[in-house]
């Protein structure tokens, strides 16, 4: 259905531009416009796999990260409900498999060569973030509509190692391009994705996915033979290849002369000799391999520079008459990027490694392919194909080759790689250079029975040193730290050093100020004894439930103030009373409500508990304080003020014939008392105290109390 | 067959990290002796404005949760919702700071109440956490499942619960000014 269905709440959907085994394609667009783009929805039963959305949820800013001008980038990953899927870029045009197709099943060594440094630059890229494609293939490279040379646009990264992830098993790779290793259970590697470059670089050129990669024509070869390499270890890095094959795209350091057809080494006089597919010619004097092509090696040693090369069969184009060891150590690669096409990221500016033919040698000349040349490029049908199932057995030819040309084998053999482990089959001939003459140079690349790969080669370039095999594959490069959240942290880190140092050297002078203490003075008020109950009676009954100081107790703080006020919600009265850090309250409401609580007053914090999980909790200073009042279970706010004597709190405990009282006043400034007497264990309203004499009559006798004075320490 | 991710590094490093930093806090609350003061009214003052800086934190701890929820919600999230998260969270930080590093250095891990002790225990999960966020956003690897939206939902739990244990209590018995 062409409608615009919304898919996000950016985009819409449009019509169905491809299918395939694990998602559908449509056009999609954005809302705010733009340019136009595909969305690929995961088919719903993968889309509805928790795991699967985790995992593309989790890898999305990878898969986001990738940006190549060889790769679809993913704009958008939209997670709703039950669907997921993908928005890319969209590319107007057909996928390589069409395009090899409408081309006759393969294309020219030239755009062999433009294609394959392409994807070798993307895949390098990709790798170098960490992301390997694991589904390499034709259908998942599409070409752009009308570029020539063709340039292309890998997509689905990490699409087919996510689902592999989930243990869905949907794309984990596709027999004949996937490596393998990886249907081995090995771990994918970028390794992986170098073989189904390899497999590539075969089909693009022959037409089939199978066959003898070092029989590719001119510089194919070499590389199509290391990608293709059993060992996952011994194929070369991506970012090797790109730069390897980029020497040869138009516009390279070397080139094949164009795209149409292939050049002919400007060095050589003679004419091109066509590729050997049949048994090679007899060794040459190294006892070497035959030389498969004109992209052979030269074969000069190094050592002796006039030497003519040992080569002169046929196979031997020009080159190798050409000046082949004039330059013993020859200079590196020209310095900077050699862009092979547009849009390349010089990747090989950071590459130490040197690849294979920037070695001063000549430069390889193509022959004429054995094969009838592909045909003229078409005008591409816009496709954005879905990757399909390929309908084949893991270990069996490519499945439906579009055509194949007039290319045969040299003998049934199968892609090396297939047999998994075990040592690297043999190869077709490939002649090494000359034993190298400089020291400690025995198993140079040109060590007779030693393959030529492009490590060996770069291992012969001064300061490189030699080309050491890969250490076992790991799952994964692992990326670096990102560095934004790490430099946050380590901000934090100093700014709390910072703070901590402030405080620290406050406190420094706040314990030199401590000497210095704020007291405040209330007028000594001598307790006056009359009547007959007073006496030893008089002293405090214990407070019960007493909270202890924190077990963090700081040094005393010689603060000393009563404090006093309503609690709000007509809750009762407060008194608080405050001595170096203990804090003694009483709280109560004329009637019978009334708690005592004794506790700390420390660091500005109150914390003060009593009978029946009463509890003040607050804050205070020399002038007022301010807090909640727990007290049967209701908790009440209270912000009380200081007080001076007369004012301020008092207590009384005696006998009044032969009943125990206690009583508890507060008085406040404005001459109000609040204060509650139990008699025998009954709450009551308290009589009226005299604050000047600290007496009270109880029943007709007089009784004395006393106050709980912050200064004197009295009541404490 | 061995699974297969794009990167998978260790993930125990940043949980590791923040448990040992919020140990670390919670110990050194513990053993370090709290300063006390005598200057109360300037304490207090102090307190003020820690609860007022609190409230800053827990506002652009709301930003953050909102920011977060669009970029993982709605997936085309507009770019500068990103950076407003980030920012929002290195702002609230920054306000943080001052106000836990006095609160661990004069007062310490402490449990006089319940308040007191969840206040504590949130101060050292919030660094904690917020530890572990940073190590899990930073560690290499592409995206963190659902190990960063915990991280930070942790923080932003011990963001709130440190509002309500501290400015929130605060204003209500104490008052807005002092």
């Amino acid at each position: 259905m062409a409608g615009q269905e919304p898919l996000g709440r950016e985009y819409l959907l449009h019509e169905e531009i491809g299918r395939g085994a694990v998602a559908v394609v449509r056009r999609a667009t954005s809302r705010h416009g733009g340019a136009p783009l595909a969305a690929k929805l995961l088919r719903p039963e993968l889309a509805g796999d928790r795991r699967v959305r985790e995992l593309f949820l989790r890898e999305e800013a990878a898969l986001r990260a990738l940006g190549h001008p060889s790769i679809v980038r993913l704009r958008d990953l939209i997670v709703e409900g039950g669907t997921l899927a993908m928005v890319m870029e969209y590319v107007d045009g057909p996928n390589l498999r069409r395009y090899l197709s409408l081309r006759g099943g393969r294309l020219t060594p030239g755009e062999v060569v433009t294609v394959a440094a392409q994807t070798a630059a993307a895949l390098a890229a990709a790798h170098e973030q960490g992301v390997v494609h694991l589904d390499l293939k034709p259908e998942n490279i599409l070409v752009r509509r009308g570029s020539t040379p063709p340039e292309i646009r890998i997509t689905d990264f990490g699409v087919a190692v996510l689902l592999n992830d989930a243990d869905r098993g949907a794309a984990g790779g596709t027999p004949g391009y996937t490596a393998p290793e990886i249907f081995q259970g090995g771990a994918p590697t970028p390794a992986a994705d170098v073989w189904s470059l390899g497999v590539l670089l075969l089909e693009m050129t022959t037409g089939r996915a199978t066959g003898d990669p070092s029989s590719l024509p001119g510089p194919l070869g070499p590389v199509a033979r290391d990608c293709l390499a059993a060992d996952p270890r011994r194929r070369p890095p991506a970012r090797r290849v790109a730069a390897y094959l980029r020497q040869f795209t138009p516009g390279g350091a070397r080139s094949f002369g164009g795209t149409g057809t292939p050049a002919r080494a400007p060095m050589s006089a003679e004419p091109p000799t066509p590729v050997l597919f049949s048994e090679p010619p007899a060794p040459g004097p190294f006892a070497q391999p035959p030389v498969p092509g004109p992209f052979a090696q030269p074969p000069v040693p190094i050592s002796e520079p006039s030497s003519p090369g040992p080569f002169t069969g046929p196979p031997s184009p020009g080159p190798f008459s050409e000046a082949p060891a004039r330059v013993p150590f020859p200079e590196p690669p020209a310095p900077g990027p050699v862009h092979g096409f547009p849009g390349s990221p010089p990747i090989a500016d950071h590459d130490p490694e040197p690849t294979t033919l920037p070695l001063g040698f000549p430069p390889p000349q193509l022959p004429p392919p054995a094969f009838p040349p592909p045909a003229p490029p078409q005008p591409p049908r816009a496709a954005f194909t879905e990757p399909g199932p390929q309908p084949l057995g893991p270990f069996t030819d490519g499945g439906p080759q579009p055509q194949r040309g007039a290319f045969t084998e040299p003998g049934p053999q199968p892609p090396a790689a297939f047999t998994g482990h075990g040592p690297q089959p043999p190869r077709a001939a490939f002649v090494t250079p000359g034993p190298q003459s400089g020291p400690g140079s025995q198993s140079g690349p040109g060590t007779p029975g030693q393959r030529d790969t492009i490590g060996n080669w770069a291992g012969r370039l001064p300061g490189t040193g030699p080309y050491e095999t890969p250490p076992p594959a790991r799952p994964r490069e692992p990326s670096r730290w990102r560095r934004g959240p790490l430099l946050t942290l380590a901000a934090a880190v100093v700014a709390a050093a910072v703070l901590a140092g402030i405080n620290v050297t406050a406190n420094a002078g706040e314990r030199a100020d401590r000497l210095v203490t704020q007291v405040t003075v209330p007028p000594k008020v001598s307790p006056v004894e009359a009547g007959p109950s007073a006496g030893p009676a008089a002293t405090l009954p214990p407070t019960t439930e007493v909270a202890l100081p924190p077990l963090n107790t700081p040094a005393p703080e010689k603060l000393r103030v009563t404090l006093a006020g309503k609690v709000e919600d007509d809750a009762g009265t407060l008194a608080i009373s405050i001595r170096d850090g203990v804090a003694i309250a009483y709280v109560c409401d004329g009637d019978r409500l009334e708690a005592w609580l004794k506790g700390t007053a420390q660091n500005g914090l109150l914390n003060l508990t009593g009978k029946n999980e009463t509890k003040i909790t607050g804050l205070f200073d020399a002038r007022r304080a301010a807090g909640e009042l727990t007290i049967r279970g209701a908790t009440h706010r209270f912000e009380i003020g200081v007080v001076r004597k007369p004012s301020g709190l008092y207590r009384l405990t005696g006998q009044v014939r032969g009943a125990t009282v206690n009583g508890g006043w507060i008085v406040l400034p404005d001459g109000t008392q609040v204060g509650v007497l139990s008699r025998a264990e009954v709450p009551g309203p308290a009589p009226r105290l005299d604050v000047a004499t600290r007496t009270t009559t109880i029943d007709g006798e007089t009784v004395s109390g006393t106050s709980v004075d912050a200064e004197s320490g009295e009541g404490f | 067959m061995p699974t297969a991710t794009l990167l998978r590094p260790r993930a125990w490093l940043p949980l590791v990290a923040g448990v040992g930093v919020a140990v670390v806090l919670g110990v050194y609350g513990r053993l370090h002796e709290p300063v006390g003061t005598t200057d109360v009214t300037g304490f207090l003052r102090l307190q003020t404005a820690k609860v007022w800086l609190a409230t800053g934190v827990a506002l652009f701890g709301m930003i953050q949760l909102v920011s977060a929820v669009a970029l993982y919600r709605a997936r085309s999230a507009p770019g500068w919702v990103a950076g407003l998260h980030r920012w929002s969270g290195r702002v609230a930080l920054l306000l943080s700071l001052p106000v836990a590093v006095h609160c661990l250095y004069h007062f310490g891990l402490r449990f006089d109440t319940p308040r007191v002790l969840a206040h504590s225990l949130f101060g050292c999960l919030l660094y904690g956490a917020f530890v572990t966020k940073m190590l899990l956003l930073s560690r290499p690897g592409r995206g963190s499942g659902w190990a960063l939206p915990v991280a930070g939902g942790v923080v932003l739990t011990a963001v709130a619960g440190l509002w309500l244990t501290s400015a929130l209590w605060f204003f209500t018995t104490i008052g807005a000014s002092w």
